[in-house]
């Protein structure tokens, strides 16, 4: 790895992480505020609901059940604010910080530096998932405090610990796969774009099988089967095969990416 | 050792032609002019030697490092001027450079700072709001810095107005007399024969000649062009060295490689308005020169 490149790419790409970071808590803060009010009319609510076809509230992550509880109404929202907004930023991050250089064209310049291709993308990674670690972080310290502060800190804090960190698992992923899409690419044109239409139409998939009766199998193939949102049952904890499909798909998606970049023709 | 040496180095993009079967051999020291028409593969070769690209066939050494394999040796002793200079616009002058200096780990000492003075370099301004030439002034410090062994510079003064060339050269000619080697790509034969030791002719990928450049220069051609007083006169001049006449308005235009005393004598005798002599274009001399040159090179 490179320290001085490392040091540029924190401080390149720190806009978009304070953006993304911005978007997300205010988000989840303002969800979480509400949560009083919409408490008080939590049965109008409930029958307001009740009269949506039951596919829609499936698609929408609604279960009435969910919502008497604090975390099962910080659930209902956590899958809008960190698997899709926050794989989003994941995916657009991972796209950008590699094909920026092509886009601009600086990549002739960092290229003909002394550095080897592999401390350029070890370094590019990094800083990659050091921001995808720390939104995630600060997103589970809001959503921590939101809760703690509204139930008086009756809440399982380990349960939110397991989802949050499925959900950084989730975002590392789409990350590192936007990194590799990249590097796949003859020529970064239009990459970045690429990725968050592939991360919504992934979800949107996952939302319509989810809701039809056949063609389950096919959740299989979007990432966010593997996560876990049975929050609220007994024992809900880590469960290794998931831990072992998002980091194992994640590690080869790098191995690869070291593979082919080591070889790959610049064209500017 | 040679400074560059490549066997058969070629590059395809697909089934594009790049370069082909390139052999150059630039010893440690000289200044070695490539030239060659834009999109001849200038800029394709020295991307190879850089790594940015990588050869669909052949090898290249730049001193002892293989361009493959060894590519990050390489780069601690190359300094690299591109032909077009795309830096991160955002930042200042200054920290470009601190930036660049840091992966060569030098400090900038008072080389760089005699540099910055030559070219008149303001060091506070942001990279984005640089002019072509400051930016390829900018690339220029920014490839001295480590005081390299071997500087590749790519159409290094497109974008430099005359006085700030003459910096260039000057610059350039002392870091060759402290012990570098130049690799000088271009297209403007004038420049390279002024500056170079040694050139070679790039065309279609292909080298079609390489020499000493008194050997190009017995080769040098003017382009004469001639209005005369009288339109409907039908001239046939007798100098030896006249190529290609063809007609135009009121004259004659013809490439001349030959004594221009006798021509110009020849000349005074007839009823001329006006008369031009300039350097043909690059383009021009291939035709004439290195057309047949590269076909007998490809039997």
């Amino acid at each position: 790895m490179s320290k001085n490149l490392i040091l540029k790419e924190m401080k390149r790409n720190l806009k978009d992480f304070l953006t993304g970071s911005l978007i997300i808590i205010s988000l989840l803060l303002m969800t979480m505020g509400m949560y009083s009010s919409m408490e008080e009319n939590m049965a109008l609510i409930s029958e307001l609901y009740s009269k949506m076809p039951k596919f829609l509230l499936e698609a929408i992550n609604f279960r009435q059940d969910q919502w008497t509880s604090i975390l099962g109404f910080y659930l209902t929202y956590f899958v809008y604010y960190i698997p899709l907004m926050g794989s989003v930023f994941s995916i657009y991050l991972g796209t950008k910080i590699l094909s920026n250089e092509e886009q601009n064209k600086t990549a002739e310049f960092l290229l003909s530096r002394p550095l080897t291709r592999e401390q350029i993308i070890s370094s590019k990674l990094l800083v990659l998932s050091f921001y995808i670690l720390v939104i995630n972080i600060l997103a589970f310290l809001a959503g921590m405090i939101s809760c703690g502060i509204i139930s008086d800190w009756e809440i399982n804090i380990h349960s939110l610990i397991v989802l949050h960190t499925y959900g950084f698992l989730l975002c590392l992923f789409f990350g590192v796969l936007g990194f590799f899409i990249t590097v796949l690419m003859k020529r970064a044109k239009a990459i970045i774009g690429t990725g968050i239409i592939l991360v919504m139409g992934l979800y949107f998939f996952d939302m319509i099988i989810r809701i039809s009766n056949n063609f389950k199998f096919l959740l299989y193939l979007t990432p966010f089967k593997y996560l876990d949102l049975r929050i609220l049952t007994q024992n809900y904890d880590f469960e290794v095969w998931r831990l072992i499909v998002f980091i194992g798909s994640s590690g080869i998606l790098i191995f690869l990416s070291f593979m082919f970049y080591r070889r790959k023709d610049i064209l500017i | 050792m040679y400074a560059i040496e490549t066997n058969s180095l070629t590059k395809f993009y697909g089934k594009s032609r790049g370069i082909i079967d390139l052999n150059l051999r630039v010893k440690e020291g000289e200044i070695f002019g490539f030239i060659g028409p834009n999109g001849a593969g200038k800029s394709t070769a020295i991307r190879l030697f850089l790594s940015l690209l990588f050869p669909s066939k052949g090898s290249g050494k730049i001193f002892e490092y293989d361009i493959v394999r060894q590519s990050t040796k390489i780069k601690q002793i190359v300094g690299f001027v591109p032909s077009e200079v795309h830096y991160y616009d955002n930042m200042k002058v200054g920290e470009l450079l601190k930036y660049s200096s840091r992966f060569y780990k030098v400090s900038l000492n008072s080389y760089f700072h005699s540099l910055i003075e030559t070219l008149d370099l303001d060091l506070n301004r942001k990279i984005s709001d640089l002019s072509m030439g400051n930016r390829k002034k900018l690339a220029v410090i920014q490839s001295l810095i480590h005081k390299p062994k071997l500087l590749i510079l790519d159409e290094p003064t497109s974008g430099l107005d005359p006085l700030m060339q003459n910096h260039f050269f000057d610059i350039i000619r002392e870091a060759n007399e402290n012990g570098a080697t130049i690799f000088f790509s271009s297209h403007i034969l004038s420049e390279v024969e002024k500056f170079c030791h040694r050139v070679a002719i790039i065309k279609e990928g292909r080298i079609v000649s390489e020499d000493d450049i008194s050997s190009i220069k017995e080769k040098a051609v003017s382009r004469v062009s001639l209005i005369l007083k009288d339109n409907k006169l039908k001239i046939n001049l007798k100098t030896p060295g006249i190529i290609s006449s063809e007609k135009i308005n009121n004259g004659n235009s013809f490439l001349f490689q030959g004594c221009i005393t006798d021509l110009l004598k020849e000349l005074s005798e007839l009823p001329i308005e006006k008369i031009n002599i300039t350097e043909p274009s690059l383009e021009e001399i291939f035709i004439h020169f290195y057309r047949d040159e590269n076909m007998e090179g490809k039997k």
